[in-house]
Parts: structure tokens; sequence; C-alpha cells
């Protein structure tokens, strides 16, 4: 019998579900099949935006559509608490794109925000240098530029340098791009009937596939989802 | 949208204008993403990602360089664009009986300008505006032409030229309606397509003809009918604002999309086309001449941006970053707001052509961009309220993975959307791959032939054993699923075997967790449940972690070429034999041992039984059988001289 091995995308769920239930965040999940008005109208992406076509959505005849981002059940979960929150979700999207190395038109993301009294873009960056340091097991640095998101407002771009030995070579010392995120949008809280003038915090998401691909430098996202023994055969457990 | 460096001097100053590396790296930072960056001739264009938040304003070459002076603190050089609204409204513009308007729907096109001018000369553009299209991808066409593409790319507002001596005249004047079409008209449009229309879309028709033809698709294209040729000599420049939404659907129904819909769908400024249609006027007579005849308008109320309200501690608060009030006057004048402040709070009118700026968060992105993010210093966040609360799903299935990982089950993550099922995309692009899952085992059991041949390559010899979570789909439910899937290996009795090991599998879940699977059923190869039918009050309350992936693991290619196994066993009398025989394996396949694994070991009279599988392969070639022969009998002969009997 062979060693314990685990499939990458699990490792990088426990680490992410490792870190972020350390600094006390709920793990959250909502639905793959969405509707309209947690994927788009409630976070701020009105109908005929420009905005829409910034994602390719899987259509069901019924008007129904495949969650394109996760932070669909963000929205989900603002409308059904109160705040103050601290909440991350990690789920499966889709998007109806042409597949290549570095696309799939069904990957993993995770997506995370904390809403308080005073909660800004200071907490935020706190926040991701403690999550990729801790995923990456390496120093961090982090940068932010300017972004746009329709749900958050200002709207970041988050790269991040990874520093150490135990940084793959190819990230080492190098800024990539790795996360959005942003102020979560007064009209976002308000469609959660949340009062954006006592309430407000940060909110961020990214690509667990990427990450993973980053972590243990996989060229091609399309081997994740393949069942081939040998891809998740080659990530064996420590074993003490 | 592509910007050429050069251009830009139109709008900046030498003495102004940073240089190519520093737009680069600047622009990154603070404005927009710089996504690529190309040497033209002696010239440099920047592809610019600029996000429906600034495309109404930085889809031309003007809002680019503002956005320098924004970020360098510098003036714009002869800036096309009076400040106030006003100054642009008092500026008169000379109306004449030769051209006139008339607009059906004002929703749909709240404000137009139409211009005629007599005697023009049709011909080539002239050098330099022919190398500034170029530089940016776009074809030189004629002069009159050239000069409507030059201003949307350098303003951000599209116009059109028709050929008036091909329109119908009453009383020496032609004109413009613009109307709903019909549905199902059909116009043939500028480049040779014809498309259908419906009667959501509106048309710019010929006024005096009795059948009112259309001559361009109102904020998509223009059509055939009044199309400029090189005898043209009169022409109505048409210089408008449609409404984003109803021209993104128009552009949807039709399939055509352009630079216009981009600009038009992004909601242009409202007093955008009034400041535009002057300089097309102007250049237009510049490069081809004639005589202005003049102007036929229609205009609605222009809308103004709102008061918004801003307070610097709000902005620290909301940002992190500390500004005060002089750096925070300093940046809002860069940016042609129009402000009066106290001590820290300013009302703020954002100039026209920034019409996204309608609450008080923009203004601080506005702020803390141009300030720099750069300078945000990182703050941990305050003790939580509560505890976190543990998700029953993901609690479950980290049981269930823990258990079955540490059993030397893999794990799949398998495709939702496959061939068949009960619930079908409306638009999936794949055929092959628009129904959603209604099961876990089918992806499973199609996934068993491969891993079954490849087994060997991952220390399997005798079952296959999988396990998959995942969402499965039915019209009118979504569900998390549980399958474990197991494939004998070769030989005899596949079911019996399987079926044994699901058995195993089933009794090790119910004693490690209490988790109850139904029985396989006979001839099966897996046992599927609903997550929900399993799950208990221990799982569901806490989640448990493997250990972590061992330290530099890291993805190697898998290899194409197929792979051997030989098998090696021998006696031994003394302790670490196994190391020894490892070794000499190791020693004399060299690369092409990729695993050994020990498949038999027992003792008889004294003496150790080890049983070795051995994998060859090679990067690079398919290995032959008297290659792999050779290294065995190396190996063999190595072993003797260990004294190790070969059995």
């Amino acid at each position: 019998m062979s060693q314990p091995t685990i499939h990458p995308l699990s490792a990088t769920m426990q680490d992410i579900v490792r870190i972020f239930s350390k600094l006390d965040f709920t793990l959250a999940e909502g639905p793959e099949i969405e509707d309209s008005k947690h994927n788009f109208d409630m976070l701020n992406v009105p109908k005929d935006h420009p905005a829409r076509d910034m994602q390719d959505t899987f259509w069901l005849p019924d008007g129904r559509l495949l969650r394109t981002q996760v932070t669909a059940a963000t929205a989900r979960y603002l409308e059904s608490h109160e705040p103050p929150i601290r909440v991350f979700d990690i789920g499966r999207v889709y998007r109806n794109e042409a597949t290549d190395m570095t696309h799939e038109a069904q990957f993993y993301q995770v997506d995370g925000f904390v809403l308080g009294e005073d909660i800004n873009l200071a907490h935020l960056k706190w926040t991701l240098e403690t999550f990729f340091e801790e995923l990456f097991n390496g120093g961090v640095d982090i940068r932010f530029r300017p972004g746009y998101f329709p749900f958050v407002e200002p709207g970041v771009e988050v790269d991040m340098r990874l520093r150490g030995e135990n940084v793959p070579l190819k990230l080492r010392n190098k800024w990539v791009e790795i996360a959005g995120a942003g102020m979560l949008h007064p009209q976002v809280l308000a469609n959660a009937n949340i009062d954006p003038s006592i309430w407000q915090g940060f909110a961020f998401g990214a690509g667990l596939d990427r990450l993973t691909m980053l972590k243990y430098e996989i060229d091609d996202v399309r081997h994740y989802y393949r069942g081939d023994i040998r891809f998740g055969g080659q990530f064996i457990l420590e074993s003490k | 949208m592509k910007i050429s460096y050069d251009w830009l001097k139109e709008y900046i100053n030498n003495k102004d204008l940073p240089s190519v590396k520093d737009i680069e790296e600047r622009v990154s930072f603070d404005a927009f993403e710089v996504e690529d960056v190309q040497k033209v001739g002696e010239d440099t264009v920047f592809d610019i990602d600029v996000l429906p938040n600034r495309a109404t304003d930085s889809l031309s070459h003007i809002g680019f360089a503002r956005e320098l002076a924004t970020l360098y603190n510098f003036q714009i050089k002869d800036d096309p664009f009076p400040v106030k609204i006003d100054d642009i409204l008092s500026q008169d513009l000379p109306i004449s009986d030769a051209i006139s308007i008339s607009i059906e729907d004002t929703l749909y096109n709240p404000f137009h300008y139409l211009v005629r001018i007599k005697g023009v000369k049709v011909g080539p553009s002239p050098q330099w505006l022919q190398e500034r299209l170029e530089s940016i991808g776009q074809k030189s066409i004629n002069n009159v032409v050239d000069a409507t593409n030059y201003i949307m790319f350098a303003l951000g507002q599209p116009s059109h030229v028709f050929d008036a001596g091909k329109l119908t005249q009453k009383d020496g004047q032609v004109g413009i309606v613009v109307r709903h079409a019909t549905e199902g008209e059909k116009v043939k449009l500028l480049g040779g397509d014809e498309v259908e229309l419906n009667k959501d879309i509106c048309v710019l028709a010929d006024m005096h003809d009795a059948t009112k033809r259309a001559l361009d698709v109102a904020g998509v294209k223009g059509g055939t009918p009044a199309e400029l040729d090189e005898s043209t000599t009169d022409v109505v420049i048409t210089c408008a604002k449609f409404n984003p939404t109803m021209v993104r659907k128009a552009a949807q129904h039709i399939h055509i999309r352009t630079d216009a819909v981009q600009r038009y769908e992004n909601d242009t400024p409202d007093i955008l086309a009034r400041v535009v249609v002057q300089k097309v006027t102007s250049l237009i007579q510049e490069l081809a001449g004639g005589e202005l005849l003049g102007y036929a308008v229609f205009e609605g109320q222009v809308r103004k941006n709102p008061e918004v309200t801003c307070n610097l501690r709000d902005f620290e608060k909301h940002t992190g970053l500390k500004l005060d009030m002089n750096k925070a006057k300093d940046i809002l004048r860069r940016l042609h707001m129009d402000f009066t402040c106290d001590d820290d709070t300013c009302k703020i009118v954002a100039p026209w052509w920034r019409d996204d700026i309608t609450i008080p968060e923009e203004v601080y992105e506005e702020l803390a961009r141009v300030y720099g993010y750069r300078n945000i210093e990182a703050q941990p966040l305050p003790p939580a309220h509560t505890k976190a609360d543990v998700l029953p799903n993901f609690a479950t299935i980290s049981h269930i993975r823990k258990v079955l990982v540490e059993e030397g089950y893999f794990e799949l993550y398998l495709y939702s959307l496959v061939d068949s099922g009960s619930l079908k995309m409306a638009n999936a692009l794949n055929a092959n791959k628009d129904y959603l899952r209604e099961n876990l085992h089918n992806g499973i059991i199609e996934t068993f032939d491969k891993n079954e041949r490849n087994a060997p390559l991952v220390g399997e010899y005798d079952l296959v054993r999988v396990f998959e979570f995942g969402k499965i789909f039915k019209p009118d439910s979504e569900e998390w699923s549980f399958c474990v899937g197991v494939r004998a290996i070769g030989g005899k009795k596949k079911s019996a075997r399987s079926y044994k090991e699901l058995m195993r599998i089933r009794n090790v879940l119910q004693d490690k967790l209490g988790v109850t699977l139904p029985e396989p059923k006979i001839g099966n190869e897996y046992i599927e449940v609903p997550l929900g039918d399993i799950m208990n009050d221990d799982t569901s309350s806490s989640y448990a972690f493997t250990k972590p992936v061992r330290s530099g693991v890291k993805y190697k290619p898998l290899i194409t070429y197929p792979f051997i196994v030989r098998d090696i066993a021998a006696w031994s009398t003394n302790e670490g034999s196994e190391e020894q025989m490892r070794r000499i394996i190791s020693e004399h396949g060299g690369e092409l041992v990729k695993r050994i694994d020990k498949f038999d070991e027992f003792e008889k009279d004294g003496k150790t039984s080890i049983a070795l599988h051995i994998v060859f392969q090679s990067d690079q070639k398919t290995l032959t059988d008297e290659e792999v022969g050779e290294i065995m009998s190396k190996i063999e002969e190595n072993y003797k001289k260990e004294g190790f009997e070969v059995r």
C-alpha cells in the first residue's frame, strides 16, 4: 500500500480552514446553482451593465445560473446575519469560457469578509499578510493597486511577494497578483439591510486553484479535475 | 484601450511628460492595469485595461493624459474640456435651416447635434493622422472618416458623418429623424453586414424620405445608404448621447460590437457630445475644407454631478490612511473637483467628465490611490466578538477524508458538467459538457480503466481505491454527495474483490466515525450516499485535518511513456536486508526506477523472504523488455553478491 496522499486542492482547503479558524472566521457556504439576485443584483452588478461582461456566465433555461463567484454566498450570509461578522467561504464556481492551462470552466474560490464598526484597509492588509504567510510558509509583502469590483469601493488588486527558503524558486521575491479586495460597497450592505453608516468592512477573494498552482508549481489547472491518481498520488503526507 | 505615447503630447507639455517606463510603473500602481507596452516605429503604445468604473472618462487619450496629470501634478496642455458645464452651454452654436433634427424617443437619445458642411474635399488623410490611427491599430479610411475616429480615441465621444448628397432634400434642407426601427427592419451596415433589427432599437433615418429609410443603427454603427465616397462634397456630422442600456441591448441583439458601443454603454457624460461636435467640425474643415452652414440641436436637461460630503476622519476610518486637509485639497484640485472645506469636512462636486463619483467612498478611493495605497500600514484585526461556528458539511467531509486518506485512498475532484443529466445549460460553450451531473459514481467509474492501468505508478497493485465529495444536481435540488469507489486490479474475481474492500471500508468508517454507509449493490464498484444521510453530531462539530503535505513536495509533470513492472523476491538471513536490496535496485536502475514497493515478507526456517515490485519508466522514451531485462540481470547478480538467494 502506498503512503497517504492528499489531493492538492484539499490540502489548500485544509490550510485555509485552519488559518482562518484560528482568526475566528466562521466558514460559510452557498449553493452552486444561484439566482441573479445573489450572484449579481445584491453585489451591485445591475442587469444590462457592462460589469456583467467581466465574467462569462453559465445560464440555465429557467433564469438561474451557475455561480460565477463565491461572493454570492457572501451576499446570502450578509442578508441573514447581523454584524459584527467575520466569515470566509470556499466553494466551486463556474465560468463559461474556453479552457487552457490556466483556465477551467470550474474552479474553487475562497472569499472572506469582516464587518465591524471601524474595520478598514489597514486590517485587510494585515489579514492578507497573515493568510499568505501561513499558506506559503514564508515572509510576505503585500501591496495594493487600484482595482474594480462592483461590490467594493475602494477596490484593490492585491499583489504578494514571498520571501524564504520554503517558497518555490519561481515565486521567491517576485510580485504576483494574488487576490482582489476592497471595502464592501455601501450599496451591498444596504441591499442586505445592513446600515452602512454604522457598519463597514473589507472583503477579499482569491482563486484557490491558482494559490495551489503557485504553492506546488503545478503547470496546468486541468490536472485537478481529470481524476488521474498519478496526479494526486504525488502529494505525499508527512509521516510523523 | 491602446494609448500612443506620442499622441499624449497633444495634451501634455514635453517638460511634464514622464518617460515610458515611469508611466508604465506609476499607472500600474495608482491608476490602471498596463497589460502590454509595445514599440511601434518611433512611438510606444500602451495597452491599458480600463475597467468599467473608469470607462466613461478613460477610454480616450485625454482621459489617460488627465490621469497622468493627476498623478504627477501638472496641468493639461490646451485642455479641450472646459471645467464648467455652464461655460460650455453659454457658447452659442450657429443654428441653420439647412439641417434639421427630430428625436422620437428622448430616453434613447437625450442629446443630439447635427452639423452641415458644404464643399468638402474627401481624400487621403495627412501623414500625421494616418500614423496616429495606425499606431493604435486603426485603419485610415479618408480624411473625413478619420477625423471622427481620431476624435473618438482622443476625447472619448463617437461621432459619424453622412453624405448629405445622398439624403432627400426639401427646399434645400436635409434632416435626420431618430426613430424606433420596425420589428424585422433590415439595415445594411458599413463593411457589408446586413442586420435585422427589433422595435426596441433606434435608427437615424432620412427625415425627408417618404419611407424614412434607416441610415445608421443609433449608437452602434453607420449604414451604407448615406456612406461617404470620393465624390462626396456635402456632409452631415452627427454627434450624440445615447442611452447606455438601450445601446448595449441593441448591440447584443445584432451581434455587433464597436468602439462606439463600448463608449456609449458606459454612459458618456451628457455634455460631452456638445464639446466634441465642435472639435470634429473644426478638424474636418481643417483637413477637408468646406463651408460651415450650421447646426441643428436637440438637448435635454444636462445631468450635473451631485454634491458629495466627505470627512477626513471618515476617510481615515475607511482606508487606514491619514491625510491632512492641505494634502486632501491638493489632490481634489488635481482632479478638478469643485470643493468647499472647513477643518475636516469637504463638500465636493466632481467635474462633469467623472460621473462615477457619486458617493463619499468613491472620493475616498480617489484620495487613497493618488496619495498612494503603499502608505497603508497593516493593522491587526481586533479580537473577534464570538468564537467561529463550525460548518457541518465541511466538518463531516474533513473527518471522512482524513480516515480514507490514512487508509491509502485517493481523493478525486471531477467535473460538474458532463454529457448527460436532467439539468441542461442554456448556453454551454462545450456541447459535451452541458448537463449538470446527477451523481458522482458515473464520473468515478469513467476514471477506473486508466487508473487501473497506472496503479503501479502510485504503488497500488491490488486495488484502485478512490473517493469524491461533490454536489449533485436535480431540477429541484442540489445536494452534497459522497462516493467511494473500488476497482480490483487485473486478475480474477474482480467484483468479489471490490465488494470485499467496500465492505471493509464501510466497517472502518463505522468504527472510527460512527458513519454508516449503505451496503454496495452486488456488482457495483462503488457506494454513493447523500452526505446529509451519514452526518452525525461527532462528524459535524469539529474539523479534522490530515497531516500536512511533506515539506518540499512539488508537482512533477506526468510521464507519457509506458512503464514496466518486474518483481524480485529473495531469501535473506540478515537484518536490514530490505534496505540493501532497495539500494542495489536503485544503483543499477538509476533514474529508470520510479518505485520500489514491497508486496510480501515472511519467515521460514530462519530465513526471511522479501518480495519487491519494481516499476521501470523512462522520461525520454518507451523502455523495451530487453533493456529492463538487462537491468534485472545486474540486480540479480548483485543480490547474489550480497548473499541474497533469488527465488
